[in-house]
Parts: structure tokens; C-alpha cells; sequence
């Protein structure tokens, strides 16, 4: 064969592909969202499908629930104040200071995001009710008024969100931080400005706009976060938008438009914070999770280190072992108490609870929902990644753009919609773990596609077309080069994936069947039905499991997940 | 030690450069560029960083796509501005050195060699043959078998060579392959090169901002500045 | 009178939920029962069915959906489990509202995943009857209960218990002159911030909306709307949190919570006003088109006879009061006799003033 005039033969070009993937990837993104915006035009009778007519009435009609709109807006700046404070002293901390034991310190601050921020909240209702709260059990015995802490305030509220939901800043503030060169802070010091001001006039206004776009994102989260709002604020008539809608929709007559008019302002709002955090991440260098890292030398903070050190284990001792001591704690009383009485305690909570249908079926659910969410999500992600940042192909940021969409929305608010348009679709997956598996997959599409195109952007670009120059079509050069680059960033983020479909609850607390329960929806709703401790038991119950497996996992994976080629 | 079997008669193309103008964004990187290379020849393009030499370079691979002008190998358009023909660089029949040797850390080294082949469906056996002549004319022969990620800088640089030339490609291409190494193993590589050149007997278009590499290992000398010759 | 069709189970009818509400007939309608192709009755352990019992064990599940809480319908379907251990149970729990308003909802897509249905409200039992929702079947238990338990015509649901409520209190958080002692007693702006009830979705509070608004008037609970009081889904956290002292007194005090939590230690008390206590009957019915319609006559038999409406009334976290003729007394060994239970008189009206209800309790709950 004359080599030289050899061609490859025809593949299926991937201008079709991306075509067909937009195609598929707008319908299971817009569909839900035109479906709310629907629902929020009707007018007329409610009830009615499709709806009998169209009008402005229900965002007219909004003004009667400006208190929670503006619950909602406080509750979410004061939980992002909390939750950059922490992510910044705590990014700042691990990549700046001597800390000992930094490495592991590191891992160990994606904990709290293991631990829902369902338990969190359970936990701390237990810890902080104004009166049966254990703290102030304590308080009042020892001589002291009324109450110490009250979780029920939005204070209370902002402070358990940031505590397990804002773990999102300081993976953000610490990429910031350690993409920053710290030849700037070295010459600072030489040049005799101390530590303290070396940090606050070089350190924080370099960090700033990388700080200023992670605040923005996690308000744009927060302003979506359900866990915390609906164990700590329903009890105290305190709503805020999404805990707002799941009340309006289960009620009857269910009032879905006033619910759809509220969750399609939210996402307006979100929308607009997402929108001015790609303008400031995409302005100017910026780091993104993707630039090259530097690993800065840690300036020598004396004996302060370990102060420092014992700082990052007080988090962790709050964020984690609180938690889930009290939650055992409770789970083997009768009548939860700060005082332990010998004739309190017992173990039929565990009875009770491993007869649940929740408990037993719950949990096979999550962990088979879990493996389908993370392998076919993997699959689906890095495929769509590499389409939008490595084939170079026309419309690729469009793509990229629909693809990230979910983000802007609330996922309760998506999963409104959901629940909306799928009821009618003709394919009777309604009530099935399949509209979850589709939900899931649908509002974890961010998450997925920032974690893996983080990987593939890594890799260095000639790595792919030296693959192409051989004569590879892309096809071949996916399956043989860009995919076992990627395997230890993939089985990441397949870890990740997995961890978020078991801890969602927003998205599936309005879309679960009788034969479809998971895990955290169905804790609330033990929550909502049986006592604190019954449902303490069952909470302890359910994760544990999920815990062991994770760490199964995480065992498997390490072997996998150490750089290729080692 | 095998022995090496004997180098088919090759075919070497000429390429044809009119025009050529590459534009990214604001940047004008190489503004009106033309110039042919006979088969067999050995050309440079030789300039300081940022004159557009690169650029041309992965121009003629097909691994940027220009604004105007006219780009033939072997007489076929591979990108045309009028006829708007892009040809993918896959499909080019062309093969390319790249600056970062761009080894797959996660293959082997008789794997990265082999890599073109077994894109081309070659038999195992003939595979073998081929990868270990190539690997032979490079003196990376006892390596074969070690992971690619356990190469020094220099080693990197023969794989590469190899892999660009073992499917017998029409040119090579060779973006700054030296400008990695110390100054020893680039006096080494640069005979060895020129030899390998000799041996091989195809179109080669090199890239360098050193004036005694051009000299070393061409026939001919273009120089650019700003994007232009 | 000829018997009249099965009623067809179509979109649109369910389009109509909120408007129908308004234009409802009359209950005690001069339609005839509607002909039932007569099942063959078997006894079955020790109570009679009309379900085909090997078929139904070939179904080999049943589909529920109750509005008790989640530990208490596992109780019961334990029970029921161990009658029939062939036959797996699944369940979905929410209060009476959400509940409802999930059936109706998935039944108007044409998705029909539900066996048997529990209700604490009549309303929309009723509702859901006009529409068709339940399937005619009379069972042969119907037989030991009072026409005025049974729907009606019979044949679509009945009262599976009874449960009441009065107030109660934490005896350590209220002092004993200001410890509540009528219904009035629960508007004493002593308690603001601290008295609890249900939400809008709960057939109980329902019940005691209307019976309360009867007696004292419509103002009476605009005053009550004063106190600021917490909403909650059921029994167990409104008495969790009062155990807790979390809530001072809870105005919607089940008497089965109560009884389950004075067990369990807590420090509280129950208070029976003179005027009454309202109560509302959980409402059961086997549902049409149900995925397993044999399994689901069989569990409706099997509730409303002896053997499961002893679950009802003497699990601690049922306690519901039975209605059976001959109802033996309840686990605190007091009947239902011996209680002022308020009922309304005309359950037309009651249903009409469901609508009214849940606009008002929401507002009066901050939503």
C-alpha cells in the first residue's frame, strides 16, 4: 500500500455529533424550564392542564409574599458572608501558612460536604432549639436565662448553610490562592513588610476578584438551598422561597402557579448572579480551577501554626463529629436530652427504624441511583467536556453554554418543572428512579462538566495532536489517548457524582414515587412524621452505609486515582 | 541486535504555500505568507519568537486554521480559502515533531511508536518489524518496553522522532524539537538528525529561532519577521 | 333503578378538582347503590372478604397511601404482613392535602400506581368518590358498622377510626393558673409565639377549624391568628417539640399523641374542653384501577374487620378510636362513648368550607 496517499476512512463527523448533542442536550434543559414558565403564565382555574388561559397575575400577586422573598435574600447574604469568611481564613490558612499536617487538612475540609446538610441541620436543631436545644439545656442549668444559641433565627439558619453547603468556597478561594505566584508575597516580605501586612495589602487584593466571583457563586447556591430553610425555618413559620413552594405545592388544592411565578423570579436572580460570575471569572487572568497550580513555599507563621492547626480541627470537630455524635446521641434516647438518664435510654429507635420501607428500600435506591448517576454521568460528561473544550468544533460554546444552564436554576425549582412536564410525557417513567436518574444527570451537568473539563484542560493539548498528526480520527484519539489521561480525574469526579446524587434532596423530594424513595427525602419526611429521635436513628441508619461505601470506594480508587504512569 | 530491514522506497511530497494569512482575533500572526518546498527538501523557517513561523508550521498540519490563501500537498489543496477546503490534519498523510515531544506518559515506548500503525490497521507482526527499525535508527532500541513516562528529556525526543517517521509519512514536520534540551544533547541530536534526514529521504520543514541548527540541517533557509518572509 | 355504569376515570374530569369542590350534590343523594358484580365471600382467618385470596396472593403486593405518620403506617403494614405474608406492602406518606393532591395529580396524567388510600378529611374522600376515584366495592366487614360510617352510597369508603382532639400543654413551661381550660382558652396572648397546630393539609385541623368557627363564632380564629402559631405535618412533632417545651401548648392535640408521649416520659398534659373535642373519622377505600386490585379489596377487609381495626386502635402510634358495632374500649380503656366528640352535623357544608379553610389557615400560618 502506498502509505503516503493513505486517508482514514469516513468517520461520522462531529459537526453532526454536536449537533444532535445541543439537540438532546436543550430538550432535557429547556424542557422543564418552558414547562414552569407555563405553569406561571396560567391564570384562571390552577388545576387546569393545559393551563385555560395566560396572564401576568401571578407575579402581580408575588407582593403578597415579599416577606419571604426577602427571608430568602438575607438568609443567603448573611449564609455567603459566613461561608467566604470561613473559605477564605480556611484557604488561607492550608496554602499560605506552615500548618502541619496540611495535606490532609485539605481532604479532610470536603467532609462537611459528605455530611448532607440534612444531618447538619438536623443536628444542630437538636443542639441549638431555643429551648429543647441540648446547648441550651446546658446553658439553663448552669444558672443561665432562656436561651444561648437560636438556630430557628435566620442567623441560626445562614450559619448551618455556610457551615456544610459554603465547603463549595473554600475549594474555590483555594484554588485561588494557590494559583497565585508567591514570588509577589516573597518580595514583599523582603522588602520588610510583616506578615500581616504583607497579607492584607498584597495577599487580598491579588485574591480579590477570584474571591469577589467564588462570593457570587455561592450566593447564586444559596439562594437555592432548601436542607437548612425546611428543618430550621418551617417550625418557625420563617420560609423562604423554596421551602415556600414545597408548601404551596403540597398542599391541597396545590397552588402550582404561584409556585412556578416564585421559582421562575428565583431563577431570574440566579440567573443574573451566574451571569455576572462568568463575566468576571472569563475577564482578564483570572485562575480558574484549571490554571497551573503553584506550590508556593508556606511562610514560617512561628508558634501560630498551631493555633492554626487547632482552628482547622475545631472546624472539622463542628462541621463532622458534631453532627454525627448528636445525632447518635439522640437516636438511643427515648426522649432526646442533654441531661443522659439511665432510664431514657434504648435501642427501639433502631427497631422501629430498620422496619421502615424508608430505610430498607431508601437506601438500596440511593446506592443503585448513586452508581447509575456517577458511571453514566462520567461517560456523558467527559464526553460533552472534550466536545466543548477540546474538539474545536463549531457551536461548541453554545453547547457549553446550554449545558451550564441548570446551574442558574434552583434545583428544586428545576425539579418544579420536572415534575410538571414529565407527569404528561407519554413514556410512563413518572414515579420510576428513572426520572430521577434523568433529574439528577439534568441538574448535575455543571457540576459533572466543571469538574472533568478541569481535567482536560490539563492536559496538555499537543498530547491530543501528535494523536491527530499519527492520523488518528477523533474517535480513536478519545478511546485510546484523551480517555486513560483522564481516568484518575474521571474516577473523581464519578466519587463526586456519586456523593451528590445521595445527598440531593431538592430535586427529589418532589419527584419520588412509592417504589422510588431515596435516602434524604425520605429522612424529612421521617422528619416531618415521626419523632426527632425515630428519625435521628433513621438518618444514622441510612448514611452510614452510604459512608462505608464511599470509603470502599475511595480505597479502590486510590490505587487508580494516583498520577498516570506512576 | 535485529537487523534493521531495509527502508522502503518512500514517497516524498512537495507542498506549496501561497498567500497564506492566519488571524487570530486582533493578531495578524502571519500576514501574507508563500513559499514552496521541492520533495526531498530540507527546509527551515528560522525567525525570533512571536514572527508567525509556528504558526505556518501547524498551518501546513492543519492544526490551525488560516483566513486566506492556499496550502497544497503534493499538488492537492489541503486548504484553500477559496475553494474552502480544509482538509483535517488526520488525513494529511503529514507527521509532526512537536516542541513538548508530546509522549503519551500512560503507553510505553514501543506503544507511542507503534501508535500510527495500529491506526493504520497494520498486523501485529509487521507492527513489531517496523517499530523496532524505527526504534533502531533512533538508538532507543532497548527501551522498547519501558513506560513512556520514565524517560529523560533527551530519550522523549528520540520516541518522538520515532513515532513521526515509523508509518513512513509523505513530511515531517518538526516545530522546535531541540530547544527543550541542553546544549550537549542538542549539538548530539543535531548530526543525528541531519543523519536521519539523509536515511529517511523525505520533505522536511523545520522550525527554529537558532540560526546554527538552521544551518546544520538544511538545504534551505527562509526567514521570517512579523509574519512575514 | 338500573344500576349505573362505573363512572370513566378521564382527564378531564380531574382538569375540574377546584371548581367541582363548589358544585357538589348533597350528600345522602337519592342515586342507588350502583350494582357490583356480587363477590364470592370468603372467610379468611377470622374475618370474611369478598377479594379472591389466591389472587391477590399471585398479585403478591399492595400499594398504599396514608397520611399517618411514617413509622405508624410501617406498624400497620407489618401487621398486615404478618397476616398475609405472600403480600408486600409499599407506602407513600404524606398529610391528607399533599397526599391528595399527589393522587389526583399523578390519576390526571393516566398513571394509576395506588391500591388502597387513606384520608384524614372527608372532603376530598368525597371529592375523590364524584370523580370515580374509588372503586365500588362493599365489603362484608361493612356489615358491623353503622350506615352513617360508610360512604354513601356505600361502597366507595369508610371510617377506619376515629381520632379527636383537645389541648395540651407542657406543664413545665405553663403555670398552672394560666394552664388552658375551655377552647377560648387557646387565644390567651400569654401563649403568642408558643402554641402549635397543624397545617392547612391535615384533615384534623380541618375538623376543628369548622367546629370551633360553629361555636364561637368567625371571629374566633383571626383572634387565634394573633398568637403567631407554628404549623406542623403531624401528630408526632407537634407533640415532639411540646414534650420538648419547644411549643408551650399545642392546640390540636390528638389524644393518641398524647397517650404515646406520656409514655415515653414527657412532661405534659391533657386538657378535654367541656364544649367538646372535634374529631374526624380516617377515611379508607380501595382505589380504581388499582394495580393490584384484589390485594387492595383484601386489605380494605382486612382493616375494617376486627383483626386490623385492633392495630388501629391499640398500637401506640395508631390509637385511633374503632367504630365497629362491637368495638372492644381503647388501649387507655376508655371508649369513644366517653368523650364529647364533635362531628359536624351537615358534611355538605363541611366539604363546601374546605376551600375557605385552606385560604384562611395559610394566612393564619404565614403562608
Amino acid at each position: 500500500m502506498d502509505r503516503s496517499q493513505w486517508a482514514p476512512p469516513w468517520r461520522p463527523g462531529p459537526r453532526l455529533v454536536s449537533l444532535v448533542v445541543g439537540g438532546i442536550a436543550a430538550v432535557l434543559v429547556f424542557y422543564p424550564i418552558v414547562y414552569l414558565i407555563q405553569a406561571s403564565l396560567s391564570v384562571g382555574d390552577p388545576q387546569a392542564r393545559p393551563p385555560e388561559a395566560y396572564g401576568l397575575d401571578n407575579y402581580a400577586g408575588l407582593s403578597r409574599f415579599a416577606q419571604i422573598f426577602w427571608n430568602t435574600a438575607i438568609v443567603a447574604v448573611v449564609a455567603t458572608v459566613f461561608a467566604i469568611i470561613l473559605g477564605f481564613a480556611m484557604g488561607w490558612m492550608l496554602s499560605r501558612a506552615n500548618v502541619p499536617g496540611r495535606e490532609a487538612l485539605e481532604q479532610l475540609m470536603a467532609l462537611p460536604y459528605y455530611v448532607t446538610p440534612l444531618m447538619g441541620a438536623l443536628a444542630w436543631s437538636l443542639i441549638g432549639s431555643p429551648s429543647g436545644g441540648f446547648l441550651n439545656q446546658v446553658w439553663r442549668a448552669l444558672g443561665g436565662e432562656g436561651h444561648l444559641v437560636d438556630i430557628t433565627t435566620p442567623y441560626g439558619i445562614a450559619w448551618v448553610m455556610a457551615l456544610f453547603e459554603g465547603s463549595v468556597a473554600f475549594v474555590m478561594i483555594g484554588a485561588v490562592m494557590k494559583s497565585m505566584d508567591p514570588a509577589l508575597e516573597e518580595a514583599s516580605q523582603v522588602l520588610g513588610a510583616g506578615r500581616l501586612r504583607t497579607m492584607l495589602r498584597i495577599t487580598l487584593p491579588l485574591v480579590l476578584p477570584g474571591v469577589l466571583g467564588a462570593a457570587i457563586f455561592v450566593f447564586a447556591e444559596m439562594l437555592g438551598s432548601f436542607s437548612a430553610a425546611l428543618v430550621l425555618g418551617l417550625p418557625n413559620r420563617f420560609y423562604v422561597v423554596t421551602t415556600a413552594m414545597y408548601q404551596l405545592v403540597s398542599q391541597y388544592p396545590p397552588r402550582f402557579p404561584q409556585a412556578a411565578a416564585m421559582g421562575v423570579s428565583l431563577f431570574a436572580v440566579m440567573f443574573a448572579m451566574v451571569y455576572i460570575y462568568r463575566r468576571i471569572i472569563s475577564r482578564g487572568s483570572y485562575v480558574t480551577i484549571t490554571g497551573k497550580a503553584f506550590r508556593p513555599r508556606a511562610m514560617d507563621v512561628g508558634r501560630l501554626r498551631w493555633i492554626l492547626f487547632g482552628v482547622c480541627l475545631v472546624y472539622l470537630a463542628v462541621a463532622v463529629l458534631l453532627p454525627v455524635l448528636t445525632l447518635l446521641y439522640a437516636s438511643v434516647q427515648r426522649l432526646a436530652t442533654a441531661f443522659p438518664r439511665l432510664d431514657n435510654f434504648t435501642l427501639a429507635n433502631y427497631v422501629t427504624a430498620l422496619s421502615l420501607d424508608a430505610v430498607r428500600s431508601a437506601l438500596w435506591n440511593s446506592l443503585l441511583l448513586g452508581c447509575a448517576t456517577s458511571i453514566l454521568g462520567v461517560l456523558l460528561m467527559s464526553f460533552l467536556s472534550w466536545l466543548i473544550y477540546r474538539s474545536r468544533l463549531p457551536g461548541a460554546g453554545v453547547i457549553e453554554y446550554l449545558l451550564m444552564f441548570p446551574q442558574a436554576v434552583p434545583r428544586l425549582v428545576f425539579a418544579f418543572g420536572m415534575l410538571w412536564a414529565w407527569l404528561v410525557f407519554p413514556i410512563p417513567i413518572y414515579g420510576t428512579l428513572w426520572l430521577l436518574l434523568i433529574a439528577y444527570l439534568t441538574v448535575f451537568l455543571p457540576l459533572g462538566i466543571r469538574t472533568i473539563s478541569g481535567v482536560i484542560l490539563q492536559i496538555d493539548r499537543t498530547l491530543e495532536e501528535s494523536a491527530q498528526m499519527c492520523g488518528a480520527p477523533w474517535g480513536y484519539r478519545l478511546r485510546t489517548v484523551t480517555m486513560p489521561l483522564l481516568r484518575p480525574g474521571l474516577i473523581a469526579a464519578a466519587l463526586l457524582l456519586f456523593i451528590a446524587s445521595v445527598r440531593e434532596l431538592g430535586a427529589s423530594i418532589l419527584l419520588m414515587g412509592p417504589k422510588a424513595k431515596v435516602i434524604t427525602p425520605a429522612i424529612v419526611e421521617s422528619w416531618f412524621s415521626t419523632s426527632t429521635e425515630l428519625t435521628a436513628a433513621m438518618a444514622l441508619l441510612q448514611t452510614l452505609p452510604v459512608a462505608l461505601a464511599l470509603a470502599l470506594l475511595f480505597a479502590v480508587a486510590r490505587r487508580a486515582l494516583r498520577p498516570v504512569g506512576e | 541486535m535485529t537487523v534493521s530491514p531495509a527502508p522502503e522506497t518512500r514517497h516524498a511530497a512537495s507542498i506549496d504555500v501561497k498567500d497564506l494569512v492566519v488571524r487570530y482575533g486582533a493578531v495578524t500572526a502571519v500576514r501574507g505568507v508563500s513559499f514552496s518546498v521541492a520533495a526531498g527538501e530540507h527546509l527551515t523557517l528560522l525567525g525570533p519568537s512571536g514572527c508567525g513561523k509556528t504558526t505556518t508550521l501547524r498551518a501546513i498540519a492543519g492544526l490551525e486554521k488560516p483566513t486566506a490563501g492556499e496550502i497544497r500537498i503534493d499538488g492537492t489543496v489541503v486548504y484553500g480559502a477559496g475553494s474552502r477546503v480544509q482538509v483535517p490534519p488526520e488525513r494529511r498523510g503529514l507527521s509532526m515533531v512537536f516542541q513538548s515531544y508530546a509522549i503519551w506518559p500512560h503507553m510505553t515506548v514501543f506503544d507511542n511508536v507503534a501508535y500510527g500503525l495500529r491506526v493504520r490497521r497494520e498486523s501485529e507482526t509487521a507492527i513489531a518489524e517496523r517499530v523496532g527499525w524505527a526504534l533502531d535508527l533512533v538508538q532507543m532500541g532497548e527501551l522498547a518496553g519501558r513506560s513512556a513516562s520514565k524517560l529523560s528529556g533527551g530519550q522523549q525526543q528520540r520516541v518522538a522522532l520515532a513515532r513521526a517517521f515509523v508509518f513512513s509519512p509523505s513530511v515531517l514536520l518538526f516545530d522546535e524539537p531541540l530547544s527543550n534540551l541542553d546544549a550537549k544533547l542538542r549539538a548530539e541530536m543535531r548530526i543525528e538528525l541531519k543523519e536521519l534526514q539523509r536515511q529517511l529521504g523525505i520533505t522536511s520543514v523545520y522550525v527554529t529561532h537558532d540560526l546554527e541548527e538552521a544551518l546544520a540541517i538544511s538545504d534551505r533557509i527562509i526567514v521570517m519577521r512579523n509574519g512575514v518572509i | 333503578m338500573p344500576g349505573s355504569p362505573k363512572p370513566q376515570v378521564t382527564r378531564r374530569t380531574f382538569l375540574q378538582a377546584g371548581a367541582a369542590l363548589a358544585a357538589l350534590p348533597i350528600l345522602g343523594s337519592t342515586r342507588s347503590a350502583s350494582s357490583q358484580t356480587a363477590a364470592k365471600v370468603t372467610k379468611v382467618l377470622d374475618f370474611s372478604t369478598g377479594a379472591d385470596l389466591a389472587k391477590a396472593e399471585q398479585e403478591g403486593e399492595v400499594i398504599y397511601y396514608g397520611h399517618d405518620g411514617e413509622a405508624a403506617i410501617a406498624v400497620l403494614l407489618e401487621a398486615f404482613r404478618k397476616d398475609f405474608p405472600k403480600i408486600k406492602t409499599s407506602y407513600v406518606r404524606l398529610q391528607t392535602g399533599a397526599l391528595y393532591a399527589k393522587i389526583t395529580a399523578e390519576r390526571s396524567a393516566n398513571r394509576y400506581l395506588v391500591d388502597v388510600l387513606q384520608l384524614s378529611d372527608i372532603s376530598p374522600a368525597i371529592d375523590f368518590q364524584k370523580k370515580g376515584g374509588y372503586e365500588t366495592y362493599l365489603s362484608p366487614e361493612y356489615a358491623a358498622y353503622k350506615p352513617a360510617y360508610l360512604s354513601s352510597p356505600a361502597g366507595s369508603f369508610a371510617w377506619v377510626g376515629v381520632t379527636f382532639a383537645g389541648i395540651s400543654y407542657n406543664r413545665g413551661k405553663v403555670k398552672a393558673e394560666q394552664a388552658p381550660k375551655t377552647w377560648k382558652d387557646i387565644l390567651n396572648p400569654a401563649f403568642k409565639d408558643g402554641i402549635s397546630a397543624k397545617l392547612a393539609s391535615s384533615g384534623m385541623q380541618h375538623a376543628q377549624w369548622y367546629m370551633l368557627r360553629k361555636l364561637y363564632g368567625n371571629d374566633f380564629w383571626p383572634e387565634f391568628a394573633k398568637l403567631r402559631p407554628r404549623g406542623f405535618d403531624a401528630r408526632a412533632q407537634l407533640f415532639d417539640r411540646l414534650a420538648k417545651g419547644d411549643d408551650r401548648v399545642c392546640a390540636l392535640a390528638e389524644y393518641g399523641g398524647y397517650t404515646l408521649f406520656k409514655e415515653k416520659g414527657a412532661d405534659i398534659e391533657f386538657v378535654s374542653p367541656p364544649d367538646g373535642l372535634p374529631a374526624t373519622p380516617a377515611i379508607i377505600g380501595a382505589v380504581n384501577r388499582a394495580p393490584h386490585p384484589e390485594a387492595s379489596k383484601l386489605f380494605v377487609d382486612w382493616a375494617m374487620s376486627n383483626r386490623g381495626q385492633a392495630v388501629y386502635q391499640n398500637q401506640s402510634l395508631l390509637l385511633y378510636g374503632s367504630l365497629r358495632n362491637d368495638a372492644p374500649p381503647m388501649a387507655t380503656g376508655k371508649k369513644l362513648a366517653d368523650f364529647k366528640l364533635l362531628f359536624p352535623s351537615d358534611w355538605a357544608d363541611f366539604q363546601a368550607s374546605h376551600a375557605v379553610f385552606v385560604k384562611e389557615w395559610n394566612g393564619i400560618m404565614g403562608l
